[in-house]
């Protein structure tokens, strides 16, 4: 997947280069200048897209971090970027760098003619100045592209707004499934609130997801029958189960302390 | 309590032969006779332990028979334990309650056979513990050229701490008989020190024994074997008992003496380099001979833990002197100890340089959770003497101990890990690569027809024929194999229009002989069939409808389809003239064996956007019972997230089969080849985007990257697991890695250090992440490897040396790289080379199918590489060496 790689040299000037692979030699890509550019400035909409979807969503009291990567993940799915037939058939990760990039840069697509657009800084899923770990970067937007399969209340209840948590189930490929996470919804309406936000802490979610993880592993037995392929009444019982004995644990933690 | 139908007390008979039962238990373990009798009373007592320590008497007593023969007799006593207590039952009172004994029932536990008890595994209720003395005892009529007059007589009484006394009486004559009711009390106290204990009418005993005073039980083994004796005079005995329980020894939970016919007794202790307990102290005392790791968690599962592995070396230890054969090490390696009882030991000569052997020592011990969970049938060997290495759990602490091993060898300067590995020389990645081309080069399928894609076709192929004898595939001389029918088909079910089936007899040599041939329409459904009618087997001549087989031996009858030229699928069934087949192993798993590829071109593994993913899963049931199976099967994402496809929700996985159930037939004969039955055909269709037009069959909208195939197979009756087998599918991605599809990629090391010489030649490192080949290091530092390079420079044929070292270690490897799958009941890899139509002509790949299902079949019956399974390995390595260089010949 060719991409336009936004980057600022050691004079700080912003310079672009076109990039075919993660690790692409610094000439080269230039065959494929036209629809690297034409992405660069569908993801210009995106970036734009995200920040005003973000400023609609200032009154919803729900962690700046989670809205962020979800609003740039909606974004980014309404946009249609992803059905290019150049991103069809691609890995993402060339696409989350360079949006990552533009994020941080502020560069537009016609560059220098246009704006610099500090206010996509926002939308920086780390805090770094740079996007020196590319692959957080990657995980934090492949992440947000995930959680907007649900609506942002949803996804925000299912992992208490917080980002830690929904990376611990994400990250979990074997228990990603939107079924899965429909399943950990009903559990966690059924369990009182005090219960609900001690689960919450990033310490106990892992726990929660490392349950269902063993229960529903990636490899060995029981891969071949994942979340996705229960009816949804069944997998709420397994899912009961499963949970039901860590909570326990959880409350008694708590006690304890 | 048990009553004879008379009243009077007798021997019950059973139709055991307990003589051969005995001879057959003990023949299972890895270091027979001695390390039984050392091993297995100890067991007993420390189960029945009741105070801090149990105290274990070992005692050679000389008697004078009637006849004026000197006889000698063993004693076993053990005190600070509970007795043979519980009810007195009869054989048929055990069986009436299914042989499910309850806990406490120790003396029904003592005399019964094949009972299982209550809250205990599997372990230990085989008959082990009567074996080990039974098989010491040798009443005469043993020198009787006949084996089936051998006797043996064992005694036991046991002293309750209620004060029952009780005597009970074992007699196998060869039948396994028990005299019961036991005698009780004071009958029991006044026999026990009879001088004449009469056993049978030909058979009194001087017992001459005290009664026991303190709690306990003894078990009396007259009529001692010559061995046994000599093992108490020269110490072999309390050797044994040192190695077997040094352990709990130092722990103080035993206390085991050896008390010889003139009363020397000897106090069984602890190895003198393992007295002062160094691990007990701080790490940072321990001296460089010592080495120390705690708190191992076990990375299959962190929740299981290693509590410490020990290891020490020091020149001043004198090399261990065996007991039992220099080939299995006892000392002389890692002690693994499970409940404080050595149960096998690591071989490190693979890892320890030899000038540093003779002093090196070691042990490993559990923690509570791990060391309950391998106390169990699955992954301990019912003679307690090793671990079953095809479990992933015993793998993983093998490479725990194997870690520290290394560890420790580097500490000390032995060994160094500035060995660096590089690539091959071009010359021997030629090799290496031609050799695997071999063995990976997917069977060529039948030419494509009209609108069909490449590869797009499975045969299956079917061969039935009667057999003259009931259950047995052997046929004499004279005799016919009738109703001999072939039946083929395809999948996808479609007419091909015609093919030709063969019928050829295949000699044990591998040279293959026409018998009858036939031209026959495919119908619409996609089958055709054929009678070929009766067969003789003859010993020689040449007429149609007779197989020649001029020797006794191992035949194969085969059918075969062909077309064009080309032969397309074979079936074969075992025919074994004029001698019985080999019984079968007792240990027969059930095992699946996966096909993923790639329908346009299965020699590429991406798939691209719109290509059809092949799918196809046999399992082979070498069992002579049908199985009852269910599978599951799916295609799922490996990737986060991996169900996100060009923004649309995509369902994220395709699930292929749910519980899925089978009827696999197990094999009908003694001898024959079970024959994988097909059970999952599927064909999906790789998409990045959803279809604007309707797709013909399965297909699955998937984001660019790897999906695994996933599929599982479970025994329905019994709810076990019996295989999980994986693939991963490259996507619109290229698998990683330069080997394609070979399976591994090659390096050699070189050692910076000159001096240095590699302990192994090669190693097949498996790999840490699934998409990362398995990597095949050979060392230039072997003196094997050097020999060869040595021979290049002299030999007149180039490089003759180089190659032929190549060529073994990559049959030597691929093999080990086939059954490391089979482990885990997976035998995709097996069948890269037991299913090859295109080598069904060649006679010597036809005679490497035989040797690699004995080489598996033996290997599941081991739990270590012996004597034995090496030879065969042997001879699958020399075979395969040969193929490759006809295969090169043919090339040149």
């Amino acid at each position: 997947m060719p991409v336009k790689l936004w980057q600022k040299d050691a004079n700080n000037r912003y310079t672009s280069r076109i990039v075919t692979k993660w690790d692409s030699p610094p000439l080269g890509g230039e065959e494929y200048r036209a629809e690297s550019e034409e992405l660069d400035k569908r993801l210009d909409d995106v970036l734009d897209d995200s920040l005003s979807l973000l400023g609609e969503l200032s009154g919803v009291s729900i962690n700046i971090r989670f809205k962020r990567i979800w609003c740039v993940g909606r974004c980014v799915r309404e946009s249609g970027v992803l059905r290019l037939p150049a991103l069809r058939t691609e890995r993402r990760v060339l696409l989350w760098r360079a949006m990552a990039w533009k994020c941080w840069l502020g560069t537009r697509h016609d560059y220098p003619n246009s704006m610099h657009e500090p206010r996509w800084r926002e939308l920086r899923p780390g805090k770094q100045a740079e996007p020196k770990d590319p692959f957080r970067t990657r995980e934090l937007f492949e992440i947000g592209l995930w959680l907007q399969q649900q609506e942002l209340n949803d996804a925000a209840f299912i992992f208490g707004g917080s980002v830690s948590n929904s990376i611990a189930i994400g990250r979990r490929t074997s228990i990603n499934a939107l079924a899965m996470r429909e399943a950990l919804k009903e559990w966690l309406q059924d369990i009182l609130p005090e219960h609900r936000e001690a689960v919450y802490m990033n310490k106990n979610f892992d726990q929660v997801a490392k349950a269902l993880r063993q229960r529903w592993p990636d490899a060995g037995f029981g891969a071949a029958r994942r979340p996705e392929h229960y009816s949804s009444e069944e997998l709420l019982t397994e899912v009961r189960e499963v949970l039901e004995p860590v909570l326990k644990d959880i409350l008694n933690n708590q006690r304890v302390k | 309590m048990t009553t004879n139908i008379d009243g009077q007390p007798k021997y019950q008979p059973t139709s055991t032969n307990m003589v051969h039962v005995v001879e057959s238990i003990i023949s299972g373990y890895r270091m027979r006779e001695m390390r039984a009798l050392a091993q297995e009373p100890v067991q007993n007592s420390k189960d029945a332990k009741m105070s801090a320590t149990a105290k274990v008497e070992y005692r050679l007593h000389q008697r004078t028979l009637s006849d004026g023969a000197v006889s000698h007799m063993l004693t076993v006593t053990d005190t600070g334990t509970s007795g043979l207590g519980g009810a007195i039952l009869s054989a048929d009172e055990i069986n009436e309650r299914g042989g499910v004994l309850d806990a406490g029932e120790d003396w029904a536990a003592f005399e019964g056979q094949g009972y299982t008890k209550a809250n205990q595994d599997a372990l230990g209720s085989r008959g082990q513990g009567k074996a080990a003395f039974l098989y010491h005892s040798v009443a005469k009529g043993v020198f009787s050229s006949s084996q089936s007059h051998r006797r043996m007589v064992m005694l036991y009484d046991t002293l309750l701490p209620g004060g029952e006394y009780r005597l009970g009486v074992r007699y196998a004559n060869p039948l396994d008989t028990v005299w019961q009711p036991p005698y009780m009390e004071e009958q029991a106290r006044s026999l026990v020190s009879s001088d004449s204990f009469s056993i049978d009418n030909d058979l009194e005993y001087p017992l001459r024994l005290s009664p026991l005073t303190e709690v306990g039980t003894r078990v009396i083994v007259p009529y001692l074997s010559g061995e046994a004796i000599d093992s108490f005079r020269n110490g072999e005995l309390a050797r044994w008992l040192e190695m077997c329980w040094w352990r709990a020894i130092q722990v103080r939970e035993l206390e085991i003496t050896v008390v010889d016919s003139d009363g020397v007794s000897h106090h069984v202790g602890v190895p003198k380099w393992w007295r002062t307990e160094f691990w007990k102290g701080s790490k940072d005392a321990l001296s460089e001979k010592e080495y120390l790791k705690e708190d191992v968690a076990l990375s299959s599962d962190p929740g299981l833990k290693i509590k410490r592995i020990v290891l020490t070396q020091d020149d001043d230890i004198e090399e261990h002197k065996h007991l039992f054969d220099r080939s299995e090490p006892e000392y002389d390696g890692i002690q693994i100890m499970r409940g404080l009882q050595w149960i096998e030991t690591f071989d490190v000569r693979t890892i320890v340089p030899e000038e540093h052997r003779a002093g090196f020592r070691g042990f490993v011990e559990f923690e509570r959770d791990l060391d309950r969970t391998l106390r169990s049938i699955e992954y301990e060997s019912p003679q307690h003497d090793s671990f079953n290495a095809r479990m992933g759990l015993v793998r993983n602490v093998r490479d725990e101990v194997s870690r520290s091993v290394k560890e420790f060898c580097e500490l000390r300067g032995w060994i160094s890990d500035d060995a660096t590995t590089v690539d091959p020389s071009e010359l021997e990645r030629e090799i290496a690569t031609s050799a695997l081309n071999v063995l990976v080069n997917p069977p060529a399928g039948k030419p494509p027809g009209p609108g069909e894609e490449p590869g797009g076709t499975l045969w299956d192929l079917s061969l039935q024929v009667d057999y003259p004898n009931e259950g047995t595939t052997r046929v004499d001389w004279g005799q016919n194999l009738s109703n001999l029918y072939v039946r083929c088909g395809t999948e996808p079910k479609r007419n091909y229009g015609s093919v030709t089936l063969k019928v050829l007899s295949v000699a044990p040599n591998g040279e293959q002989t026409a018998i009858a041939s036939k031209r026959v329409d495919m119908r619409e459904d996609g089958t055709a069939s054929s009678d070929f009618g009766d067969l003789s087997i003859l010993k020689g001549g040449a007429k149609e409808q007779h197989m020649v087989c001029p020797e006794a031996g191992k035949y194969s009858l085969c059918a075969v389809i062909s077309d064009a030229g080309s032969d397309l699928k074979r079936a074969s069934r075992a025919v074994y003239v004029q001698e019985d087949p080999p019984e079968p192993p007792a240990v027969n798993p059930i095992t699946l064996s996966v096909e993923a590829s790639n329908q346009r071109d299965p020699e590429r593994i991406r798939i691209n956007d719109g290509e059809i993913l092949r799918i196809a899963a046999y399992v082979t049931n070498r069992n002579d019972v049908d199985a009852a199976l269910s599978l599951d099967a799916a295609i799922v994402a490996s990737e986060l997230p991996g169900n996100l496809v060009a923004g649309i929700d995509a369902p994220e996985s395709l699930q292929l089969a749910a519980g899925k159930q089978l009827n696999v037939n197990g094999i009908e004969r003694h001898g024959e080849r079970a024959v994988p039955k097909p059970v999952l055909r599927k064909r999906v269709r790789l998409l990045t985007d959803l279809p604007t037009q309707p797709v013909d069959g399965a297909y699955l909208v998937a984001a660019p990257g790897t999906h695994n195939l996933r599929i599982d197979l479970y025994d329905r009756d019994r709810q076990e697991r019996i295989a999980s087998v994986g693939r991963r599918i490259y996507f619109e991605v290229d698998p990683p890695g330069k080997a394609g599809r070979i399976p591994f990629d090659i390096q050699k090391e070189e050692s910076v250090d000159e001096s240095v010489e590699a302990s192994a030649l090669w190693r097949l490192e498996s790999p840490i992440h699934q998409d990362e080949p398995y990597r095949l290091v050979y060392s230039s530092r072997h003196h094997i490897y050097e020999i060869a390079e040595r021979a290049d420079s002299t030999a007149r044929r180039r490089s003759v040396g180089t190659k032929a070292v190549m060529r073994e270690i990559i049959a030597d490897a691929y093999l080990d790289w086939m059954h490391e799958a089979h482990r885990e009941n997976d035998d995709s890899r097996y069948d890269t080379i037991l299913e090859r139509p295109d080598q069904m002509n060649n006679p010597r790949w036809v005679r490497l199918e035989d040797q690699v299902e004995r080489f598996r079949a033996k290997s599941d019956q081991e739990y270590i590489e012996t004597e034995s399974l090496a030879e065969l390995r042997r001879q699958v390595v020399a075979n395969l060496v040969r193929i490759f260089e006809e295969a090169e010949e043919v090339d040149a």
